[in-house]
């Protein structure tokens, strides 16, 4: 797997060549590419006929040469303004808003916070009522700090409550979303006992396994609860839908 | 005899609710805390509230955003790119080397590796992240400096002819401007609860015994000067010092007031006003003197209207035989009548001079008192290594140039090899015009710049350079000035020629300034681009090459010759 993933097709070629196999036979033996998801990071509600995205390119090296994201250098860097691509929606049942009394909190590191942006723009257009939190992370405050002005606004106006931000590169010390959520554990603790949704969005890997030890952590700490306690907590919550994500 | 009443509607004596906003945020603010401390933490924003911004003006910091990048960020929906400049507190622009490296270790850790002299003497680091504004106060206070009251409605930093001959009156100048600051600034306890982490204590006692919880009206700008050199500008100063000497050094001094440049365009109540001398007082009623200058603009000064907030109004809505009475009542004692006294220039001198002590100082020009390292001329790393070595002081001048000095003969050579290294010996051989020269911040940092100036007046220098070169004035001093925008932070209304921004690469032509800063120049013509500002100069320049009177200074002949057109 670890192979696989530092080298793509094109370096196994490059690498293993084979007499005899031309680019167009290459070609004809691979399967298309997939279709990539994007979250939506709109409300109908608020923008009306347009549909937002928050892509983040994709760039690394590989063996000594610079390479690109299929999908998201096509969209940032070879798309003219104005031309089309085709989409379509694949919906997702699990990762919705509740009422519109209903607390939330919502955990969004680098794109993981789209959906989010589209949760603020639906209960700033339907005027909801119930309490809304956001933890957000990413590299530099400086550069990276996605929609920044927006959430400020949406602060200024109440209809988000609260934001915790948190910018692994900027310190000496790297910090996590997860780190900010266990600095405000009692209040976080507070939120989900009054019925409080909770959302995480992004990252698969690494992010998403954090934030739920960090859960755990919470609950157990918070709620004087034994270890096997805050799990079953935490369980309980998905189980009554109140524990939803969308990590990839 | 009648007695003439004097009009108190718009003073400290009003309640709260008819004054101008910025008094209510002042009375509130908790002698200056506010919220700052707060502020501070908020992660999601690189600046502070509004208000915080107006009292951290009075901490010595204001905030400030790159402009060059201001539309791109919006585009990317993020807030602009939001810095502060942090201003220092140095009373007579006197430095020790020291100090000099710790400011040069500030800078490079958290200033973008520059720092800018001033015009009134002092350092103005700019760029500074909002986490970074408590390490830079906390490593100035490692060398005693501070930066109370470098902004805001207060005593502001006070000023001191930077070069004297008498090496001695220098000292006594230097040391007055000193204890004078220090007499004059604010003293809550804010600043160190806010930037050294002091802790509170409670105290019944009144934190502000002189100013109260409004503070001043408005900014007040305080300088001494030593004749014949007006460096300083002393007509522009709300309170001006003139040194007179005797034989057993300073006597007294002759006292100014009601200097000001600051103007707004299309607003005809506001103009730069040059100071009238009042009279004498002895040198042990120097901060009597002080108190009761500034208690009069406390309490008689426009709280009501904020762009007529500064003394010069006061005075001229007032009348000057009111206010000086009423400063003599409180300072318990009349003026003196003024002594004579000559003023010649306000420039600076450059290179080497020897002192009456018989060490050395070096005058070295640096172009609008940016201190960077730029190819062939390490001015940042030239002075550090200097600094390194040196046993005397460096002294920052209203024409923001720096001089080295106190350096004895046996460490000359090892100077001048320094200067020499680094491509600063040589830093006077240049047009008189650009050794006269200053031009104030403006873009990207200034929020208030409308054109370039510090970015642009060195181009513009050299394409009048040109035209003195072909009028044989090359060597003709002449003072040109430029501020990107009217409030003039470059004293540009003193000045021989002067270019105050409109709109981008749109200024205001002044001309006709006295040399020495004895006369107002006036606006000749509005609102022109660089090919129009060198056509005029062009002009102007060549008449005066050939029809002026032996040593008549150019901004006497232009006045001369503009009084004449608008006769005719
Ligand atoms: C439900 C869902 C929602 C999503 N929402 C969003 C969203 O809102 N915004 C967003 O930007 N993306 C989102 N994604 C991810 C998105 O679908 C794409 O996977 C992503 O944009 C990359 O697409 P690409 O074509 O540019 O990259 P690809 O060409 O697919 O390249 C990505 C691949 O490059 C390889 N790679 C990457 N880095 C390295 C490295 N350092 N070394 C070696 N190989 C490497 C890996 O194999 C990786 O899988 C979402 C995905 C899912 C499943
Ligand atoms: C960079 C941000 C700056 C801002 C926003 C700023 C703001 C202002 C304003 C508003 C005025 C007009 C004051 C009035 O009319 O009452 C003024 C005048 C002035 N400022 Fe600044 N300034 C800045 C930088 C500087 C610098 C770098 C200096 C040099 C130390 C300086 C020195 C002065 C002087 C000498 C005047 C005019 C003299 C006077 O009116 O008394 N300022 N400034
Ligand atoms: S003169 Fe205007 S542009 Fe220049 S520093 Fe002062 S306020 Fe800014």
């Amino acid at each position: 797997m670890k192979f696989l993933y530092e080298h793509h097709i094109v370096d196994i070629i490059r690498r293993f060549p084979v007499a005899g196999v031309e680019a167009d036979s290459l070609l004809a033996g691979l399967r298309p590419l997939q279709p990539r998801l994007y979250s939506l990071a709109s409300s109908q509600a608020l923008v009306g006929n347009e549909a937002h995205l928050t892509v983040a390119r994709v760039r690394y090296e590989l063996h000594g040469t610079a390479r690109g994201g299929v999908a998201t250098t096509q969209i940032a860097d070879r798309l003219e303004m104005g031309s089309t691509i085709p989409v379509y929606v694949q919906e997702n049942p699990h990762f919705r808003l509740p009422a519109d009394d209903v607390p939330i909190i919502m955990v969004g590191p680098g794109t993981g916070v789209a959906p989010f942006r589209a949760f603020l723009q639906e209960r700033e257009a339907r005027a909801a009522a119930g309490r809304s939190w956001l933890f957000f992370g990413e590299r530099n405050f400086r550069s990276d700090f996605l929609y920044q002005v927006e959430w400020q606004e949406w602060l200024d106006e109440g209809v988000l409550s609260r934001l915790d931000v948190a910018f692994s590169r900027d310190a000496s010390s790297k910090t996590y979303v997860q780190h900010r959520m266990r600095e405000q554990s009692r209040n976080l603790f507070a939120w989900l006992e009054e019925g409080a949704h909770f959302y995480v969005c992004g990252d698969g890997k690494a992010m998403a396994r954090d934030v739920h030890e960090a859960l755990i952590g919470i609950v157990e700490h918070e709620g004087g609860r034994s270890r096997e306690a805050a799990e079953d907590y935490i369980r309980n919550l998905a189980a009554e839908h109140r524990y939803q994500r969308d990590v990839y | 005899m009648t007695t003439r009443t004097i009009d108190r509607s718009t003073d400290l004596s009003q309640a709260l609710d008819k004054l101008g906003p910025d008094e209510t945020l002042k009375y509130n603010s908790d002698y200056l805390r506010g919220h700052i401390a707060s502020d501070l933490l908020d992660r999601i924003t690189g600046g502070v509230t509004f208000a915080s911004n107006k009292l951290m003006k009075f901490h010595g910091i204001y905030q400030q955003d790159d402009r060059d990048i201001r539309d791109e960020r919006r585009r990317q929906k993020l807030e602009p790119a939001l810095t502060f400049m942090v201003r220092v507190r140095l009373p007579g622009g006197v430095c020790t080397p020291e100090q000099w490296l710790k400011i040069d270790e500030l800078a490079q850790t958290h200033g973008g590796n520059t720092i800018r002299l001033t015009t009134r003497q002092t350092f103005q680091f700019h760029w500074i992240v909002k986490e970074d504004i408590k390490p830079t106060i906390e490593g100035l206070h490692d060398v005693l400096l501070d930066t109370i009251a470098a902004c805001g409605d207060d005593s502001r930093g006070v000023m001191a002819t930077a070069d004297p001959a008498d090496s001695d009156i220098h000292a006594e100048v230097a040391e007055l401007s000193k204890q004078l600051s220090d007499h004059v600034i604010p003293k809550t306890r804010a600043y160190h609860e806010i930037w050294y982490g002091e802790e509170r204590v409670a105290t019944s006692e009144n934190e502000e015994p002189f100013y109260g919880k409004q503070y001043l009206p408005r900014k007040f700008k305080i300088g001494f000067v030593v004749p014949p050199s007006n460096d300083i500008d002393v007509y522009t100063q709300d309170l001006g010092f003139i040194a007179v000497t005797g034989p057993n050094g300073i006597e007294g001094f002759n006292v100014t007031i009601g200097g000001g440049m600051g103007r707004t365009d299309n607003e005809p109540t506001t103009y730069p006003r040059l100071a009238d001398v009042v009279g004498f007082i002895p040198k042990d009623r120097l901060l009597a003197c002080a108190d009761a200058v500034m208690g009069v603009q406390r309490d008689y000064g426009n709280r009501v209207v904020r762009a007529r907030a500064r003394f010069k109004y006061t005075i001229d809505d007032k009348g000057l035989d009111f206010i000086k009475s009423e400063i003599e009542q409180r300072m318990g004692a009349p003026f003196e009548s003024a002594r004579p006294f000559d003023l010649t220039t306000n420039g600076d001198g450059f290179g080497w001079r020897q002192t009456d002590r018989g060490t050395w100082n070096y005058g070295l020009f640096i172009a609008n008192g940016r201190v960077s390292d730029l190819p062939g001329r390490d001015i940042m790393t030239g002075l550090r290594e200097i600094a390194k070595v040196l046993s005397g002081n460096l002294r920052l001048t209203p024409n923001q140039n720096l001089i080295i000095a106190g350096v004895t003969p046996e460490d000359k050579p090892q100077i001048e090899a320094l200067l020499a290294k680094h491509g600063l010996a040589e830093s006077d051989k240049t047009s008189s015009l650009r050794l006269n020269s200053i031009a104030c911040v403006a873009l990207p940092t200034c929020p208030l710049a409308m054109a370039e100036a510090e970015r642009y007046l060195p181009d513009l220098i050299t394409k009048i350079e040109a035209i003195l070169e072909q009028n044989g004035l090359a060597q003709e001093p002449i003072t040109i000035r430029m501020s990107g925008c009217p409030n003039g932070c470059s004293r540009p209304y003193v000045s021989e020629i002067a270019l105050t921004g409109r709109a981008p690469g749109k200024y205001n032509l002044y001309l006709g300034g006295g040399f020495h800063g004895e006369r107002l120049n006036s606006l000749y013509a509005e609102n022109i681009g660089e090919e129009r500002i060198l056509e005029i100069l062009s002009e102007k320049l060549s008449t005066y090459a050939n029809e002026r009177a032996p040593g008549e200074r150019f901004g006497d002949f232009v006045t001369r010759m503009i009084d004449r057109e608008r006769a005719a």
